[in-house]
């Protein structure tokens, strides 16, 4: 098969620019860059792990690509088409195609729907069955997510919160999509629903032959589910990589820095120094040059003036960072020895 | 060593319409001094009911502190006068909550509600507070703190702010912090900023932490000893090296297999069947054993009390001497971290 064929979802230079208002006249007065720039894509099949911190641009990425949200700029495709042109019937295969399971199963489910005309609203929306049809269809999905078909007529407060994600699971499941974008599905779980979740998510990945674009805060669970990963950090993807290649030989500062403020559940490590000392800088008055250099501990005067350009340093692994070394050699032992890989 | 605070057979409950719901039943705890107790657990096994009993915090209606003492230097907290118990907090135990955002005063400069709690418990003027209120600032990595005094909660981050709250909290040297959840509403850079301060802190000051979490990780980086919290009991108890090295109670088991684990990819994490139990219909013997793969007649009638298996390590399970990481490899033919060691 030829690479470029089975690629599902191609994002190239995606920009979403909020406008910062002022004045009675609601005057532009400044932008907030949330997503610039971005470009990835996703295979048939594969799931792409997202991370980044709280306000990174995680989810306007997704909601872009869902067409909830108004791109400023570039183009997403979809099966090889323009997500942002489709109109009419075309528009409607799409959003049939690609589905989104969200992070607080609390209100993404309405309250005043028995979960059963909850999960049969896209079937019947879309014309795939009706009545006894549409049911038998829901029943099925209902038993397919680890519930009990008897739920149908229950509402979602009769739920805990690891089951209302079965139930959101199962209504982006109704559509027989190609894709789901999960938008941090476990964060607001316990660790051993989040355990359920996350091997229910991969039976179904393997039995519909479904591709995720995986969103989340945590690299444990994203390096779990993950066939590549993405890093992000104020609105731009800083490194892409398979997930093997991603830990074993992590190579931006911020994917490093992410690596070592993330605790292993070993008292016997031994600890790490804290790497990234601050907070984010504020979107309205982002950094000049490469925009992690106000926490970065090894820039350059290069990174404060210039902005950096992607470069792919091996098959598959794209780094922003004018310090990148092609040549250097990847650290020895995974994790616990990590160095900045810079020349 | 000396414990500083001495939690015994604490029993707490909540009256609902439904009847009693016991939140807290029948725990014993110890943190030594200067060492950081790690409580674990899921939401809803009591972790927080715990802290906030300590401080007698419990709203009531409908909680009730129903059974058991808590000794704080020889005395007894629960039967302390109200006047006292006010000495006490802040002065000698302080808390600090997950949440910074909804903690603090939104119409109150951070100054002032420092401030506020130093006029409160010493005896300070008004100039001395604010001397101290500026260091206490400083202390905690606030950066120019005689500006940022004057900003209002939501002029801060949350990392910023959970420090204003580790500010607070340590603004009278208190013998104990307990801190619940301190970091689970923070990104991981930032947490990790969080807990090497309340380390450096603890080391200056010598100061006993009560850290409640769920997560093993900021466990295994912080803690000295560990509570394992399920269904509102202690289920084992152990030096940090312990519990992670030679896990006895299945519910440990379960859970430490259950989380993804950096560099072990892939393979299917191991689910604990079943839910976790409403407190107000516990089952009888073993609250644990309609999850558990090892139970057996004896665990549905009588409650394992918790017990040491060797030298401080304790859990509270019939079977924990027949039952350790590799019996749990073979049975559920889960790999982890913990197991492939």
């Amino acid at each position: 098969m030829n690479s470029t064929d089975n690629i599902l979802l191609e994002v190239r230079n995606l920009r979403k620019y909020f406008p910062v208002t002022s004045g009675i006249f609601s005057r532009v007065v400044n932008s907030v860059k949330a997503v610039d720039n971005v470009s990835f894509h996703i295979k048939a099949g594969e799931t792409l792990g997202l991370v980044g911190e709280s306000g990174c641009g995680k989810t306007t990425v997704s909601r872009l690509i869902l067409r909830l949200a108004e791109p400023s700029g570039g183009e997403v495709y979809f099966e090889g088409e323009d997500v942002f042109k489709l109109r009419g019937d075309r528009l409607r295969r799409f959003r049939k195609n690609v589905q989104v399971v969200f992070q607080d199963p609390y209100s993404s489910l309405n309250p005043r729907l028995s979960i059963g005309s909850i999960i049969a609203e896209g079937i019947g929306a879309h014309g795939i069955a009706r009545g006894r049809k549409k049911r038998e269809i829901v029943e099925n999905l209902l038993e397919r997510v680890g519930l009990s078909a008897g739920y149908y007529n229950r509402y979602p407060h009769e739920f805990s919160g690891g089951q209302r994600q079965r139930i959101a699971i199962a209504r982006a499941l109704s559509l027989s999509p190609r894709l789901i974008i999960c938008d941090e599905p476990v964060s607001a779980l316990d660790v051993s629903i989040q355990a359920q979740i996350l091997n229910l998510l991969a039976e179904l990945k393997k039995d519909f032959n479904l591709s995720y674009l995986f969103i989340s805060h945590d690299l444990a669970v994203v390096e779990h589910v993950s066939d590549r990963i993405a890093t992000m950090y104020m609105g731009e993807i800083t490194e892409i990589a398979g997930a093997e290649e991603f830990y074993s030989r992590p190579l931006h500062p911020y994917t490093i820095a992410l690596l070592s403020a993330n605790l292993l559940p070993d008292p016997k490590q031994k600890k790490r120094p804290v790497i990234l000392r601050g907070d984010v800088p504020s979107p309205l008055a982002p950094p000049s040059g490469c925009r992690f250099h106000t926490r970065c501990p090894v820039a350059e005067d290069v990174c404060r003036v210039k902005w950096p350009e992607p470069v792919e340093v091996s098959a598959g692994h794209v780094v922003r960072c004018h310090l990148v070394d092609r040549e250097a050699p990847a650290p020895p032992g995974p994790l616990a020895d990590l160095t900045f890989n810079t020349a | 060593m000396e414990p500083v605070l001495k939690i015994s057979n604490l029993k707490v409950s909540f009256d609902t319409d439904e009847g009693p719901a016991r939140a807290v039943d029948g725990i014993d705890l110890e943190i030594m001094k200067g060492t950081t107790l790690g409580l674990v657990g899921e939401s809803g096994c009591g972790k927080s009911v715990t802290c906030l009993s300590v401080l007698r915090l419990i709203p009531s209606p409908p909680g009730r502190i129903t059974g058991g003492e808590i000794l704080y230097k020889g005395r007894n907290l629960l039967a302390l006068p109200e006047k006292d118990m006010e000495r006490i907090r802040g002065n000698d135990i302080s808390m600090i909550f997950q949440e910074p955002m909804t903690s603090l005063n939104p119409v109150f400069t951070i100054g002032e509600q420092i401030k506020e709690v130093i006029m409160l418990h010493q005896q300070k003027t008004s100039a001395e507070a604010e001397e101290l209120t500026v260091r206490i600032l400083d202390k905690v990595g606030i950066p120019s703190p005689r500006i940022r005094m004057r900003a209002y909660p939501h002029q801060m981050s949350g990392g910023m702010k959970q420090r204003v709250m580790i500010a607070m909290a340590l603004s009278c040297n208190p013998e104990i912090l307990i801190a619940d959840e301190p970091t689970t509403a923070l990104d991981v850079t930032i947490q990790a900023q969080i807990l090497e301060l309340m380390q450096s802190l603890q080391d200056e000051s010598g100061m006993s932490i009560l850290l409640v979490t769920h997560d093993l990780g900021v466990v295994a980086s912080m803690a000295s000893h560990v509570a394992i919290m399920y269904a509102s009991r202690i289920v084992e108890y152990g030096s940090v090296e312990d519990i992670f090295s030679d896990p006895r109670h299945p519910y440990t088991l379960g859970l430490f297999t259950s989380i993804p684990v950096i560099g072990k990819r892939g393979g299917a994490l191991y689910v604990i069947p079943g839910n976790v139990p409403d407190p107000l219909s516990f089952p009888d013997g073993c609250k644990f054993w309609p999850r558990c793969l090892f139970a057996a007649e004896q665990c549905m009638t009588q409650e394992p009390s918790l017990r040491e298996i060797r030298d401080g390590h304790k859990t509270a399970c019939h079977f924990s001497q027949s039952i350790d990481k590799h019996v749990w490899k073979e049975k559920t033919k889960t790999t982890s971290f913990l197991i492939s060691g």
